[in-house]
């Protein structure tokens, strides 16, 4: 099987973490977009596979995001998620409860 | 595999959690036939974080499951859990065979409004008034979805339900009342849109011994929302409201509709009508739990031996 | 009451038991663990003693708040790895036809005593009335096979009680015994085994050497149908979910509902002769033969002995398994016979439909029914001396 690369929605390299987002999986259900605190998310003009826009961030704000993760656990399709680039402690792994 | 779901193409790097999940395990892919939007899968995947976390013993921790649309979560939560899908209502009682007959088990089940409140009521008084311990979650979404959005014993005054289309006129019922009055040791209220309030009340329910009920509001946004508006718990305050067809703007809802139990105590009912009260509601940590009680009894009846 | 005695096994010889007392002293040699019932008369007697005696081994007596509760209680019991039963008469068993169903695709094995009742609604609920055994036979909605046993006195409600446990343990589907109100209220002598003989037929749970199938399935290469001994939940032979729909021996949900239907009815009827079980009497230069089961056969004894003095050729063909219906054997004995009598403690005759069938009428079934009184020899005997004109 050929993987493809699921598309980084913004990328944080000095505290390196990046939020991914699994475009053909999203329902469109703009959960996300309402529980973000720093309200950077938006809805975008694409559908995708599952004939639903999906999110996209704000021109201009990737930098206020905090890696809160409270899209993470709000996305019913588990298709937006914080990963860590590196293995020290960095500010994603510090969000867990 | 017929019957498991709709499949995505495989991308990296993937959720860590769903190659944990049993889906994923046994496909190696996400596949679950819910709704886009459903509370449900929140939940499966706050739960999968939770057992993997605290690494949880897959054999001292049975899950049960009622019939409803959570039982789609058999396919999300982790794949190590040993699961049963009981009769539509009777998961308490499988629940209470499990643990006497294996004293060391601590099941938990996982019900509906509908299930729990309406054909399973009996069976969840008794469990209560027992202190058995486990751990019941009442999922409630305020309607029937399963079968198609019929109108729930937890559906909210004049609300829109498909066995309601005029209105909903039903008095409504309310779980954590009848957990407190039948006797349960621990009972919490939260929402979806607190999912870091839940895994706190979770982990304080693994500890605690006893009979641990926990609520959770979760929207339905395919038959409550779509048809419902948004002013629904504030029609008080006389506002113009719109459809709720998306889940952001449910899960919205949900939040300006709940109040904390200690705002509460201030209010006067004509305000808390159609709210949904969350907290801690009882913590009472050292009352006699019945497996416990049983083992004394069998010491009396062999002599004191 | 109170026995006393501290154990497993009760001291060898005779006993003066009560019916109820019997079956559930055989239940605890077989080694039950968790009773789960509601008090109905007329089988109280039952959870009365198993409360004394099952705490003091080890084990769970509990009564639970209706009838749907507790056969749900034994279905998880069962779940966990100890052996289960329930006990109720005609009202319960009519409840409890859900969890049956669900527990019969489970393959999920417990013991189920129907101490039956006049019927139907309340009845009289002191009297027998042999009426729930089509209910035995077709309990819940789904098709599947059930086993059934029909003992007439109390020292065989004592060991058929045992070959209950074991027929549940071997091929994982529901076990009823059948008792009746008069049966269940009878005294009468008990002579028990010793405990060397008892443990050598009782079949424990234990866990297979092979961990991969759980489920029944058929074997293509031989035909046969394999039972594999059932899960146990809290140990790592457990199937990944037990989800109660046409699944494969894996436990997942199989494309193909008609190969699970036929396994669920063919387990059962492959193994016809070892489930059969039959007594015969007199039978060799029969030429009436009377079938029975239950309380008749025991006016039955009586009646053909006095027939036999008076020179009429008859014999008994007793039936202890009901369910499934020995076909062949019952097909076999009436081949050459000029009729058959069929008394019965029920007015429709249900048994006597199932000799119908399998004789395609050609030999000539006559009922004796009788409800809520049991039979007198002098009944038997006078139809027997008309038949035999």
């Amino acid at each position: 099987m050929s993987w493809s690369k699921i598309p980084k929605l913004l990328e944080n390299k000095e505290k390196s973490f990046s939020l991914f987002l699994n475009k053909n999986r999203c329902g469109g259900c703009q959960a996300c977009v309402y529980v973000c605190p720093t309200g950077i998310l938006e809805m975008g003009n694409e559908l995708n596979m599952r004939i639903a826009y999906t999110p996209q961030v704000k021109e201009g704000k990737a930098k206020y995001c905090t890696a809160c993760k409270r899209c993470e656990y709000g996305c019913p399709d588990w298709c937006i998620y914080i990963l860590d680039e590196s293995d020290n402690e960095n500010v994603a792994k510090k969000a867990t409860v | 595999m017929s019957g498991i779901g709709p499949m995505y193409p495989n991308e990296k790097p993937e959720n860590p959690y769903v190659l944990v999940s049993y889906a994923g395990h046994l496909l190696g892919n996400y596949s679950s036939r819910l709704c886009a939007g459903c509370g449900y899968g929140i939940i499966g995947h706050i739960f999968t974080r939770l057992f993997e976390d605290e690494k949880l013993d897959p054999k001292l921790y049975p899950l049960v499951l009622g019939i409803g649309c959570y039982s789609q979560m058999l396919l999300t939560v982790h794949y190590k859990t040993q699961k049963v899908l009981s009769l539509h209502g009777r998961a308490p009682a499988l629940a209470t065979g499990m643990k006497m007959a294996n004293p060391q088990m601590k099941p938990i089940i996982f019900t509906g409004d509908g299930d729990c409140l309406g054909i399973g009521g009996n069976h969840f008084i008794h469990t209560c008034r027992r202190n058995l311990d486990c751990i019941i979650l009442i999922f409630n979404n305020s309607i029937y979805a399963m079968t198609g959005g019929q109108g729930a014993p937890t559906t909210l005054y004049g609300a829109n339900s498909t066995t309601t289309p005029y209105k909903m006129f039903e008095n409504r019922s309310d779980g954590i009342k009848l957990a407190l009055a039948a006797g349960a040791t621990y009972v919490a209220r939260t929402t979806v849109a607190h999912p870091r309030t839940f895994m706190k009340y979770f982990r304080k329910a693994l500890k605690h011994k006893g009979t641990s009920v926990i609520e959770l509001i979760t929207p339905c946004v395919t038959y409550f929302g779509r048809k419902n508006l948004d002013n629904l718990g504030a029609e008080h305050l006389g506002l113009k409201g719109e459809k709720m067809d998306t889940a952001g703007k449910m899960i919205d809802w949900i939040k300006r509709n709940s109040v904390r139990v200690n705002q509460a105590k201030f209010m006067n009912e004509e305000e808390l009508f159609n709210k949904y009260v969350i907290g801690e509601f009882r913590h009472a940590p050292d009352q006699p739990e019945y497996s416990e009680e049983y083992a004394k009894i069998q010491k009396i009846a062999r002599g004191g031996r | 009451m109170d026995i006393g005695y501290n154990k497993r096994f009760l001291p060898e010889g005779k006993h003066l038991m009560m019916g109820n007392v019997a079956m559930s002293e055989g239940a605890i040699a077989a080694g039950l663990k968790f009773f789960g019932g509601y008090p109905i008369t007329p089988s109280t007697e039952v959870i009365e003693h198993l409360a004394v005696r099952l705490p003091q081994i080890g084990g769970v007596c509990m009564q639970m708040e209706d009838e749907l509760a507790s056969i749900n209680a034994v279905i998880g019991a069962s779940l966990v790895g100890s052996k289960a039963m329930t006990a109720t008469s005609g009202p319960g068993i009519s409840l409890m036809t859900e969890t049956i169903s669900m527990a019969a695709n489970l393959e999920v094995p417990f013991v189920f005593c129907d101490v039956q009742r006049n019927g139907p609604g309340t009845g009289f609920v002191t009297e027998p009335h042999h009426n729930d055994i089509g209910l035995m036979r077709f309990a819940g909605n789904g098709e599947f096979q059930v086993i059934t046993l029909a003992p007439m006195s109390c020292q065989e409600l004592y060991d058929l009680t045992i070959t209950a446990f074991n027929f549940a343990e071997t091929y994982r589907c529901p076990v009823f015994i059948m008792s009746d109100a008069y049966l269940g209220h009878l005294h009468e002598v008990v002579t028990l085994p010793s405990k060397e003989e008892v443990l050598k037929r009782v079949i424990d749970r234990e866990l297979p050497d092979d961990y991969t199938k759980k489920f029944s399935y058929k074997d293509d290469s031989t035909g046969n149908y394999v039972i594999p001994k059932p899960p146990v939940m809290g140990t790592d032979y457990c199937p990944g979910m037990f989800l109660s729909q046409p699944h494969g021996s894996e436990g997942l949900p199989t494309p193909k509902p008609q190969v699970f239907t036929e396994m669920m009815i063919k387990k059962i009827t492959s193994n016809i002769d070892k489930i059969c079980l039959t007594d015969s009497y007199k039978l060799e230069d029969a030429e009436l033969i009377i079938i029975a089961y239950g309380l008749p056969v025991r006016a039955s004894y009586r009646a053909v002995d006095l027939a036999r003095k008076e020179g009429i050729k008859v014999g008994i063909f007793r039936l202890i398994t009901i369910w499934p219906f020995p076909d062949e054997k019952v097909k076999e004995t009436v081949k050459d016979a000029k009729a058959v009598i069929v008394p019965e403690l029920n007015y429709t005759g249900v048994i006597a439909e199932q000799v119908e069938r399998v004789t395609n009428l050609s030999t000539p079934v006559i009922r004796i029914p009788n409800v809520c009184e049991i039979h007198h020899p002098h009944d038997i005997l006078k139809v027997i001396k008309e038949v035999a004109k």
